[in-house]
């Protein structure tokens, strides 16, 4: 087992709204705990939407869904899955392969600059405030 | 006249607007959103027009949002 090779997986962990509103780095940490567990690494973590959901689960309406990539042995997806199904606070997870072609630097990459991007915006809209104020 | 099997004549995705697309992802909410009835219940590919492959990949999207929450399984689709 300890002989098989890791390779890049996608994670989609479906969280309540509220509770990752409380406190965002304990959500991720709970997340991060959970794959290192089973000796996964993760590359990458991020919120990749909030939004209502299409219907119940665990009598929640509003999630937050967090995105993950990682480097994990095949035999051990299937761990994780069962750890998380019974972990609090985790509605549902979806590990699947990436997309084929998927590129997890240029991913990276272009999401650091849509960062930016939407910062920069955002910094424009203040000052734009500040203007119609001043 | 020439004889042989009649050709199913398929109309041209109306909204991908391409022969193929390299691949549908259960991520692209408002795209599948587009792909199923106010029911909740997945196009064909008569009505979708896509190739065999995408509308596999359409098919894995759509019962994967599903899973997530993104979709319904029943009922109206959700407002973006």
């Amino acid at each position: 087992m300890e002989n098989t090779t890791n390779r890049l997986y996608e994670g989609m962990f479906v969280l309540p709204q509220t509770y990752v509103r409380e406190d965002q780095d304990r959500a991720f940490e709970l997340i991060k705990s959970a794959l290192e567990k089973h000796e996964a690494v993760t590359k990458y973590m991020d919120v990749w939407s909030e939004r209502s959901l299409a219907y119940e689960i665990n009598h929640v309406r509003e999630a937050t869904f967090v995105l993950t990539y990682f480097d994990a042995s095949p035999e051990a997806v299937a761990k994780i899955e069962r750890t998380f199904r019974i972990t609090d606070n985790i509605l549902r997870t979806l590990i699947v392969k990436p997309a084929p072609g998927f590129d997890l630097d240029t991913f990276m990459k272009e999401r650091e600059e849509a960062n930016k991007e939407s910062a920069a915006v955002e910094e424009a809209q203040e000052e734009q405030k500040e203007e119609v104020k001043a | 006249m020439k004889s042989g099997f009649n050709k199913r004549r398929r109309r041209l995705d109306p909204i991908l607007k391409k022969k193929k697309v390299e691949y549908i992802d259960y991520k692209q909410v408002r795209l599948l959103t587009k792909y199923i009835t106010p029911h909740g219940k997945m196009a064909g590919a008569k009505r979708t027009g896509l190739c065999t492959q995408n509308q596999r990949q359409l098919m894995v999207a759509i019962k994967r949002a599903r899973f997530l929450g993104l979709l319904p399984y029943i009922g109206t689709t959700l407002k973006d």
